[in-house]
């Protein structure tokens, strides 16, 4: 026998199918977390504790004291420090009105509750802070990148000299070690060198910025080009170093090859430093682990020194982001030199897991 | 081993060529086969080609450690990774351009708004931003020449090789941005990673040159 569906039966179908169809997107959205944000199974939670663990344990034993902040705090402590846009920091306003921000970074942070807490005694003693926290950034829509990921960092503050600055890296470099990860390399930089190569080359204001906007995107060929157009005015010495960035990274050999071509005291100064480091670290036997890039400059507002990164295959981003900032302090009311560094663990767990790419 | 994403089309074939001279053979890839990624055991590289606009992607992610791109689908997706040679091929110019109709330019005296027709989102509102100019930009996927012949938009910023298209279509150019070509692009991993082979290669393009 054939149905036939009258007009009312068809009406009162679709609207079921309409609510059947509205039911399973809402059920979707409930049982699913947003773009970027990831739960932890028994598993992968265990892994991630267990090298949280070892790397408090490695924090400790170089004299570092943990600390926390409040995850949700006043967005000025962050706006304008190390470059990170507005728009990517979750924020809202509170009942005063005023801007709070999901912490995008804990660098401002450990750096305000040493400049406002005078009982850890900033500036009478070098004072080593560290933390194992979440941060939260907006990243772009589908882009496959975290929107919540975690900082294992160390903040040393009060002391501006090569052995800090050896400290630091050697204590990146034996948190990744411990981690269990192999094969990875800790890029070392001096933002000092490419300043005094920028003021000497004898471009002028503008042109000098330009060079330094492209430089922090790696726009090489974009400074390529601006060197080419400026033709006489550039100096022999800025032309060579800026027209070939990517010779200056390699190991220890690029600081010899660049003592040859560097002429500015800044420059000069420079390097001597990163060699001071380096013969630090070979004492340490942490030499093998080691990369220079002096083409690396990061923000030149906020980094005033030695810049590094280490970076592992299977993690397509630094795993260790770190450097030193003596200008960030005096932000927060207690100006004081600074150097430190963080460890993003979901990327240092991607390395140690392989991660899901082709190589 | 060393993966490359290649842009489909004419700058996959052209970058072939060029990396042929460097005695880097991308052999098997040439030839008509359904296969994705192309092996070369001998001397440990991996090549595939993507659509042009999702190159940028794979390199950032680290899928490829270096990719072959235009500049204008790098100046437009803001990826971070390095861009360090230039090939000098794949030339165009990114053009600003206007419909002709007899009388004025709607860009004449720059006027306080428009609307710009563009695949380049980005691009055009910067332009338009140094200037003062408040630009309504609308994001269209193709055939851009003809928003200002139906009335979408006053004007249009658009790719161009040799303005022929543009002026086929009663379009009459009034800037040029910037002149575009082919670049080589690197992962920010695979460049300190593997800096010694990916520097090699980048000193013998240059050396090319």
């Amino acid at each position: 026998m054939a149905m036939t569906l009258t007009p009312e039966r068809q009406r009162m179908l679709d609207g079921e199918k309409g609510k059947t169809l509205a039911k399973v997107m809402k059920t979707d959205l409930k049982r699913r977390t947003p773009a970027g944000l990831h739960d932890l199974t028994p598993e992968a939670y265990a892994q991630k504790r267990g090298i949280e663990r070892k790397i408090e344990k490695i924090f400790e034993g170089y004299g570092y004291r943990f600390i926390s902040s409040p995850t949700l705090e006043y967005r000025a402590v962050f706006e304008g420090k190390g470059g990170l846009p507005t728009a990517r920091m979750y924020g809202f306003p509170d009942q005063n009105g005023d801007m709070l921000a999901l912490r995008p970074d804990m660098t401002p942070a450990a750096a305000r509750i040493a400049a406002t807490h005078p009982r850890l005694g900033l500036g009478e003693k070098p004072l080593r802070l560290c933390y194992i926290e979440k941060a939260f950034r907006n990243q772009e829509y589908l882009q496959g990148k975290d929107g919540e990921f975690t900082q294992a960092g160390a903040e040393l503050y009060g002391v501006c000299s090569p052995d800090a600055d050896a400290e630091m890296v050697a204590l990146a470099v034996e948190s990744l070690k411990t981690a269990g990860l192999r094969g990875f390399r800790v890029d070392i930089g001096q933002v000092d060198f490419l300043r005094g190569v920028l003021e000497g080359s004898g471009l002028d204001d503008a042109c000098r910025r330009a060079v330094a906007r492209l430089m922090l995107s790696h726009d090489y060929v974009g400074v390529e080009h601006l060197i080419e157009a400026s033709g006489e005015t550039v100096t022999e010495s800025a032309r060579v170093i800026l027209s070939d960035l990517t010779r200056w990274i390699g190991g220890a050999d690029v600081l010899k090859q660049a003592e040859a071509f560097a002429s500015h005291p800044l420059s000069v100064a420079a390097l001597r430093h990163l060699e001071e480091v380096y013969e630090l670290l070979n004492h340490k036997n942490l030499n093998d682990y080691v990369l220079f890039d002096l083409s690396m400059t990061g923000h030149f507002d906020y980094y005033t020194g030695i810049v590094f990164r280490g970076y592992a295959s299977g993690a397509g981003y630094a795993v260790v982001d770190g450097g030193r900032y003596d200008n960030l302090l005096a932000a927060f009311g207690k100006a004081s030199p600074a150097v430190g560094f963080g460890i993003r663990l979901e990327g240092l767990m991607d390395a140690l897991n392989g991660g899901g790419r082709l190589c | 081993m060393l993966t490359f994403a290649l842009s489909k089309g004419r700058l996959a074939e052209m970058t072939m060529r060029r990396f042929a001279e460097t005695g880097l053979d991308c052999g098997e890839m040439q030839k008509p086969s359904r296969k994705l990624v192309f092996t070369n055991e001998a001397q440990q590289t991996r090549f595939f080609l993507a659509k042009p606009s999702d190159v940028p992607t794979y390199v950032e992610h680290g899928a490829a450690d270096l990719g072959v791109a235009g500049k204008d689908t790098l100046l437009e997706e803001q990826r971070d990774l390095y861009e360090v040679y230039d090939f000098k091929f794949g030339c165009c110019k990114m053009i600003v351009a206007y419909a002709a109709r007899g009388g004025d330019s709607p860009l004449k005296d720059l006027p306080s708004s428009l609307r710009v027709a563009t695949k380049y989102p980005d691009i055009a509102a910067n332009y338009f931003h140094e200037r003062g100019v408040t630009a309504e930009i609308i994001k269209l996927n193709g055939s851009v020449e003809l928003a200002p012949l139906v009335g979408l938009a006053d004007v249009i910023v658009d790719i161009t090789e040799t303005g022929s298209t543009i002026k086929e279509n009663g379009l009459v150019i009034f800037d040029e941005i910037m002149p575009l070509s082919a670049r080589l692009i690197v992962n920010r991993v695979s460049m300190k990673l593997k800096y010694e082979r990916i520097t090699e290669l980048i000193q013998k393009l240059k050396k090319k040159t």
